[in-house]
């Protein structure tokens, strides 16, 4: 009987589970408001008279970050990236990144505990990113508007970027330096101040195969292929500099 | 006669008087709510300087800003967010969240938050590496939980449109708050500071997808002493309001 009850009561919990679900696909799959509620809208498509901030144009964009969650180097890079857009939707273009590494606070530590008091001091073998050069395809799901406090109109895009190049790492130590395939998977936000600018916000991870670090008795493990986040901020600008706009 | 033309005549009239009525009061919804089609006058909406040669009707025109209103509304509605969420800033662990926060929306800007998060903690790869190939043992500091609270401001709102078919409305919100953060290495809970910034995607009234980037700041003691920590985690999850409608009021 125990057992029973506990079917039942497990039962009547994924039923709970299934009609909370359901509860809210059915708000998320329901029309959007301002369609729903404004027969005038009925029939007619989202966007009129938009601005074609992509189509058909060029954007060159100078670019400033650095990497995420580094072990042992952290990587301060510097670069530029042209786009051309194909559709409003897509974009294809490559991007060029340089830069160098600083020793992450981890890195300090074991330097610093290894190092024989009096004695040899110990300095760890670490890579960083040199450079990073990649051919891109970028999609755009989401481009719109915004009000910035309720005041100030800027229009606003969130794209993906899928790309493949090489890097180019730099190492120290036993470290050799090495040219590893790069893949590449970002996301990021792009805010237009006006028809030809952009200041945008990315994230992307470059998958590299290098070494991170050698070992305690200096010896060098082999490479693997490791995430590395770049946060980067980018200032572009779009050519021709008046867009077209729907008719 | 198109459709779109008769409902413009319709509307033209209640559009003129809450226009009248509520510009004064909501003049950043009425630019964020017009067609993307420059004003007749200038791009900033303005009338023209030079109206001579304009009829009545195309100076009226010129003139008038039609407010629509806004898809979703916050003003005294409850917010509850779920969320889970992973710890980037500690690399020795991999802190994987849950929380809750309640929020009470004060006003379309500004609302009030409570946030508990719950962590599961494990040892990362380079927690291994630095063990066993420097044979370095780093201090322990797995955190717990956190509980705590926070005003968030919406400094932008906006909405998008999906592959040129469904309109999304969207807002980003900052926040500023404090709490406690227990850690292993004491049952007493420190002090924290926390600032966050978060989106939310409204797929309906009641229901968005919620995006947050929150810094928890305290001061963690090792035995090698005090040392400020930032705990950043990311968050992704859903928030439902409650009541799940709302009315529109009107000046009058």
């Amino acid at each position: 009987m125990p057992q029973l009850r506990r079917a039942v009561l497990r039962s009547h919990r994924i039923l709970a589970a299934c009609a909370l679900t359901g509860v809210m696909m059915a708000g998320v799959l329901a029309p959007t408001p301002a369609h729903a509620e404004n027969p005038a809208l009925e029939g007619l498509p989202p966007v009129m008279n938009g601005v074609k901030l992509h189509d058909g144009r060029n954007m060159v964009s100078a670019q400033f970050g650095m990497t995420l969650n580094d072990p042992y180097e952290r990587n301060l890079m510097a670069g530029v990236s042209w786009r051309y857009y194909l559709d409003s939707w897509i974009g294809i273009g490559v991007d060029l990144w340089a830069g160098g590494g600083v020793s992450t606070s981890l890195t300090d530590d074991i330097n610093r505990e290894l190092s024989v008091e009096g004695g040899q001091s110990f300095v760890l073998g670490t890579s960083s990113l040199q450079l990073l050069a990649n051919a891109n395809v970028e999609l755009i799901p989401f481009v719109g508007k915004a009000m910035i406090f309720g005041d100030q109109l800027v229009r606003v895009d969130f794209h993906i970027d899928l790309g493949v190049g090489v890097a180019l790492t730099s190492g120290s130590g036993r470290v050799d330096n090495e040219t590893s395939v790069a893949p590449m998977f970002g996301v990021g936000l792009r805010f237009f101040p006006n028809d030809w600018l952009s200041v945008g916000i990315d994230l992307k991870d470059y998958i590299v195969n290098r070494v991170l670090a050698s070992r305690k008795d200096g010896s060098v493990p082999g490479a693997s292929f490791d995430h590395n986040w770049l946060l980067g901020l980018s200032v572009g600008f779009f050519f021709p500099t008046e867009p077209e706009r729907d008719e | 006669m198109h459709v779109l033309e008769v409902w413009s005549r319709r509307l033209l009239l209640p559009a003129v008087v809450t226009s009248l009525l509520v510009a004064p009061l909501a003049g950043g919804v009425a630019v964020a709510a017009e067609p993307d089609e420059p004003a007749a006058g200038s791009e900033e909406g303005e009338p023209p300087a030079d109206d001579e040669g304009l009829t009545s009707a195309e100076r009226l025109e010129s003139a008038i800003r039609v407010l629509q209103r806004r898809p979703v509304l916050k003003e005294l509605r409850f917010e509850l967010a779920l969320t889970g969420g992973v710890a980037a800033s500690d690399q020795m662990y991999r802190h994987f969240s849950a929380s809750a926060t309640g929020r009470m929306h004060v006003s379309e800007w500004v609302s009030i938050g409570a946030t508990y998060s719950h962590y599961f903690s494990e040892e990362s790869a380079l927690f291994r590496d630095v063990t066993g190939n420097y044979e370095l043992f780093p201090e322990r500091s797995e955190i717990q939980w956190y509980a705590g609270a926070d005003v968030s401001v919406v400094p932008m709102d906006g909405k998008f449109v999906a592959f040129d078919d469904l309109i999304v409305y969207w807002d980003l919100y900052a926040s500023i708050g404090g709490g406690v953060t227990v850690t292993s290495r004491s049952d007493t809970p420190k002090p924290t500071g926390m600032i966050g910034v978060g989106l939310r995607m409204f797929l309906a009234k009641w229901f968005t997808l919620t995006f947050e980037l929150r810094d928890h700041i305290f001061v963690e003691d090792y035995n090698a002493g005090s040392e400020l920590t930032n705990n950043v985690v990311g968050r992704f999850g859903i928030s439902i309001f409650i009541p799940f409608d709302f009315d529109y009021s009107y000046p009058r």
